[in-house]
């Protein structure tokens, strides 16, 4: 690492616009854990982060709301712990491999900015600061494209455009010249309407495996996901968020994931996805009413770009 | 102020989001003195992050384009039907901020401002600044107290470093925000004008820039953390903490009202809070430099202190050192405050000095340091009796430099130490809180004892002696010790044959026997301390033999005590066995005292062997040829032989 550079302390940083989901995502992390009955489960590395981890998960299940709106820069010290099945070679090889288990621990140094604190124009010189400061410290990024958002305002390439720039100025020292962070680009809300649709008019819905058949979107269509995506925005614009990405960033720093923090709608007596009942996210009928989750939250994809993220990063820290 | 409504000028803004916005920001503003920007600015800079429980209350400061200091609190509340653009509850924040002249000519508290402008719906009467009228501090109840708790915190608050409180979840806004009230009653009104805090804030938003803030959990920075409820006596560790929290507990009676009048803005700063606390001569802005003085010279009769033994050892002189609060000071400086504060107005809040003393005095000093110590407190005169402060704080300062200072327990060389920093002579006593301090009774080397108890007074003295009926030969020896001074071994021996003859008929003879062969009877030691009174130091040895031998003295004892085989028996022993000696066996008295000072004398050999062969041969020294001789029977309890007086 150049003498120049600051020294990174490998957490992962939230970023995306207002409304993307951000905090929803991580309120599902637990969850979406628990549910894959995987290896691994979520704990806070400290008081603050696990009573944290404990308040967005509960409002996610059991009030079935989403989280408040961030108001300022959060820190959230969780820890992604596992027993991980190990293989190691024996003594005399002939015999094979001998297989372990062993406790891992990956740090997840979350941090969660409140997505007007990517717009510069707006956003208070406190939070802008904050926001890029965290970036720039930061092993790994969380990068959040609502489809929704960029079909209505239309403003993702500016968000992203402001942010990198801003990040770069303050990085420039890079000897080759790109970030060195790694990027998960998740395509979100893919509960919602018009962005599952757009992904079975375009053919890339396939089944899940297991008994609820979930629909998804396989990893490797994800990235072509998002530039269809892009194409359909009415700005013009979003197309060059891929590429002011991949200019940015190393590109083979970056996967795309197309997930959703609370999944599709799950009638509790069927057990079975319904391709005509799939709705989980009831958006408010007027004004004076809160967003709601109709039901359980099956998250999709949100483990998936954390321990990605996670793993990447302490790889590279052990080299 | 009581009860007073005081006229004020509220600026004011409104945070939120409109229902089509998906990002807070600034929604409206008074079209006064204070900008949007400078709204948003101070909105953002003292947010206190998610809030999960509303309503809550931030207080906060900024200033003006003319550098106009302003008071603010921000009020975060939802409101019934509100939703932002994704469905999500609108946290709406109201802030009021008021010139800090304006309010401090009532010293407003800010539960008065909550109170007061919690009651206005904003916007809906357009940009105009709200006048309004604030009730004025109602001061310290009638007997009331600031908690140990507010005492504390306020006091942290001068470490610069924020505040966290912990386990307050279940006390109510109201409480919370009069506790932050509390806090700042206890700090100079000024300070409001700089200060930032809340009743709530987001314990993983650990950017935040609020200085005092009741959260659920630490957050991951280096604050101070309370907890609700547990007021903490501990030391901060801070020299300006430190010296403000004993001064809230014992320096001022109403330290509310004074720090009320102090009104002119002043932050946190460590330079601001130095001369904060030296207008209010709580602390000096400079640490006094300490050096080392040239050694004294040890005081006559006085054996020499280790360190002027080995000058070797001597501290080097410290160098005058930058203030600087945090850091630990050391024993020398703490001993040269302690003298700055006795020597200033109210001296009752050296508590914070004595508190620094107290952490120390568990590592033992070296000689040298003692030394050292030893010439502050001289120099400084900290052993003095004229002291302005209460009895208890005087006492635990004499324990804790005597602790430092000297050796545990004293030695007879530690005694006359204390005596030369006290000013006394050897034949002055030292002063009775000084005495008590050192606690004769409990110190082991009984030349200390007496002489300690001796001082505290004749009662003292009686009921200790007569409570631990001492040995005789522990008190011979206390009395002949070479390393007394002549006023201090006067006194010992003096107590040492007044509580032999008080025991008289009690006390082991035979082992007072052996002590006066030892050491000849003390005719020598009297001899040399009373050189001009024979018929003292008779008298003295008249008791001394009454104790041991009875009213009358034997032939045989006649020939121990004149004819001591080493020591030379004085005209005053003579005369104590004259007076004790039966008529018949003076003659044997005489020749015994004759050949005792001949054989044991001045004479060199040769004279003295001339002068003995012109006596009567050593057989010719019987008793009179009427008296049958008697045998010395020690006195045992129960056998009846008893001394008379």
């Amino acid at each position: 690492m150049p003498p120049s550079e600051p020294a990174r302390d490998y957490g992962i940083t939230m970023w995306g616009a207002s409304s993307t989901g951000k905090t929803t995502f991580l309120a599902a992390l637990s969850v979406a854990l628990i549910r894959q009955r995987g290896p691994w489960r979520v704990i806070g590395a400290d008081q603050a982060s696990a009573t944290q981890l404990t308040r967005l998960t509960t409002g996610l299940t059991q009030r079935r709301t989403f989280p408040p709106a961030t108001a300022a820069v959060e820190h959230y010290r969780w820890e992604l712990v596992g027993m991980v099945r190990r293989a190691a070679r024996r003594r005399w090889r002939w015999l094979g491999w001998r297989h372990y288990e062993q406790l891992v621990t990956i740090p997840l140094d979350l941090v969660d900015a409140p997505g007007e604190a990517a717009d510069q124009e707006r956003a208070a010189p406190v939070l802008w600061d904050g926001l890029i400061e965290n970036m720039v410290n930061s092993g790994g990024i969380v990068f959040f494209y609502d489809p929704v958002r960029e079909f209505e305002n239309g403003d993702a390439f500016a968000h992203t455009f402001g942010v990198l720039t801003e990040l770069s100025q303050r990085m420039r020292d890079r000897a080759d010249g790109r970030l060195p962070h790694y990027v998960a680009v998740c395509i979100a809300k893919f509960d919602e309407i018009r962005v599952f649709e757009t992904a079975a008019k375009l053919g890339l819905i396939e089944e899940e495996a297991g008994d609820r058949r979930f629909p998804r979107v396989p990893g490797d269509e994800a990235k072509g996901f998002f530039e269809q995506l892009c194409d359909l925005s009415h700005s013009g614009d979003a197309e060059m968020v891929l590429s002011l990405l991949e200019q940015t960033f190393r590109p083979e720093r970056i996967r795309y994931f197309v997930t959703s923090a609370i999944g599709f709608y799950l009638d509790p007596h069927l057990r079975v996805y319904d391709r005509d009942n799939y709705q989980n996210h009831l958006p408010p009928q007027d004004d004076g009413e809160p967003a709601r989750i109709r039901g359980s939250v099956y998250p999709i994809n949100v483990v998936e770009p954390i321990l990605w993220l996670s793993q990447s990063i302490s790889g590279e820290a052990g080299e | 102020m009581n009860g007073e409504m005081f006229p004020v000028t509220a600026e004011w803004a409104l945070w939120g989001k409109e229902s089509h916005d998906a990002g807070y920001r600034l929604l409206e503003c008074s079209d006064g003195a204070v900008r949007g920007e400078a709204f948003i600015e101070v909105l953002t800079r003292y947010s206190p992050g998610t809030l999960e429980k509303l309503p809550q209350v931030t207080v906060s400061w900024l200033p003006d384009a003319a550098q106009r200091n302003y008071v603010a609190v921000a009020i975060h509340d939802t409101e019934q039907g509100r939703y932002d653009a994704g469905g999500r509850p609108i946290v709406f924040t109201r802030y009021f901020c008021v010139p800090q002249e304006e309010l401090a000519a009532g010293a407003v508290s800010y539960d008065a401002m909550y109170q007061e402008f919690g009651r206005y719906r904003l916007g809906a009467h357009g940009p105009e600044v709200i006048k309004a009228e604030l009730a004025g501090s109602p001061g310290p109840a009638p007997g009331g107290q600031p908690s140990g708790l507010a005492i504390r915190v306020a006091a942290l608050l001068l470490t610069g470093q924020p505040v966290c409180i912990l386990g307050a979840d279940r006390a109510g806004l109201d409480t919370r925000l009069r506790f932050l009230d509390e806090v700042m009653s206890l700090l100079p009104y000024g300070m409001r004008s700089r200060m930032s805090a809340s009743t709530w804030a987001s314990s993983t938003f650990s950017e935040h820039k609020l200085r005092l803030f009741f959260s659920a959990a630490r957050r991951r920075a280096g604050d101070h953390v309370v907890t609700w409820g547990q007021p903490d006596t501990a030391r901060i560790g801070h020299r300006y903490a430190d010296d403000y929290r004993s001064w809230l507990l014992g320096g001022v009676p109403d330290p509310v009202t004074l720090l009320a009048g102090i009104s002119e803005p002043m932050g946190f700063g460590q330079a601001e809070i130095a001369m904060m606390l030296e207008r209010l001569h709580v602390s000096y802005t400079e640490p006094p430099a300490v050096a080392l003085p040239a050694p004294m010279p040890a005081p006559a009769g006085h054996p020499a202190t280790p360190a002027q033994e080995s000058p070797a050892e001597a501290s080097p002189a410290a160098p005058a050192r930058a203030p600087d609060p945090a850091r630990a000071m050391s024993v020398p400086e703490i001993l040269v405050s302690c003298a700055h504060r006795l020597l200033g107005g109210n001296p009752n809040f050296l508590q914070s000095d004595l508190d620094r003393l107290e952490a120390l005095a568990a590592e033992p000093a070296g000689a040298a340091d003692r030394a050292h110590y030893q010439q502050i407190i001289a120099r400084h005169r900290l052993f003095r009796a004229d002291m302005r402060i209460r009895k208890p704080l005087q006492a635990q300062l004499y324990r804790l430099l005597l602790q430092v200072a000297f050796r545990r327990p004293l030695d007879y060389a530690d005694y006359c130490a204390v005596h030369t920093c006290a000013g006394q002579r050897d034949d002055q006593p030292l002063h009775r809180s000084l005495l008590l301090a050192i606690n004769p009774a409990r110190q082991p080397d009984l030349r200390v004892q007496l002489l300690g108890l001796n001082a505290l007074g004749e009662r003292e003295l009686r009921h200790t002696l007569r409570d631990k009926q001492l040995p005789p030969g522990s008190l011979i020896s206390a009395a002949v010790s070479r390393e007394l001074t002549v006023p201090h071994a006067r006194i010992v021996c003096d107590i040492a044959v007044s509580d032999l003859y008080r025991r008289i008929g009690t006390v082991d003879r035979k082992a007072l026997w052996d002590a006066l062969v030892q050491h000849g009877y003390l005719a020598a030691t009297f001899a040399e301390l009373y050189p001009d009174q024979p018929d003292h130091q008779a008298d003295q040895l008249h008791r001394l033999l009454c104790v041991t031998f009875g009213a009358k003295l034997e032939p045989e004892v006649i020939r121990e005590v004149l004819g001591h085989p080493r020591a030379a028996p004085t005209v005053p022993l003579f005369a104590a066995v004259l007076a004790m000696a039966d008529p018949g066996d003076v003659p044997l008295a005489e020749r015994t005292f004759t050949r005792g000072i001949i054989g044991k004398g001045h004479f060199p050999g040769r004279v003295r062997e001339q002068l003995l062969a012109l006596l009567p041969p050593g057989d010719h020294l019987g008793a009179g040829p009427d008296r049958a001789p008697r045998r010395l029977i020690p006195w045992r309890p129960g056998h009846g032989h008893r001394g008379g007086r």
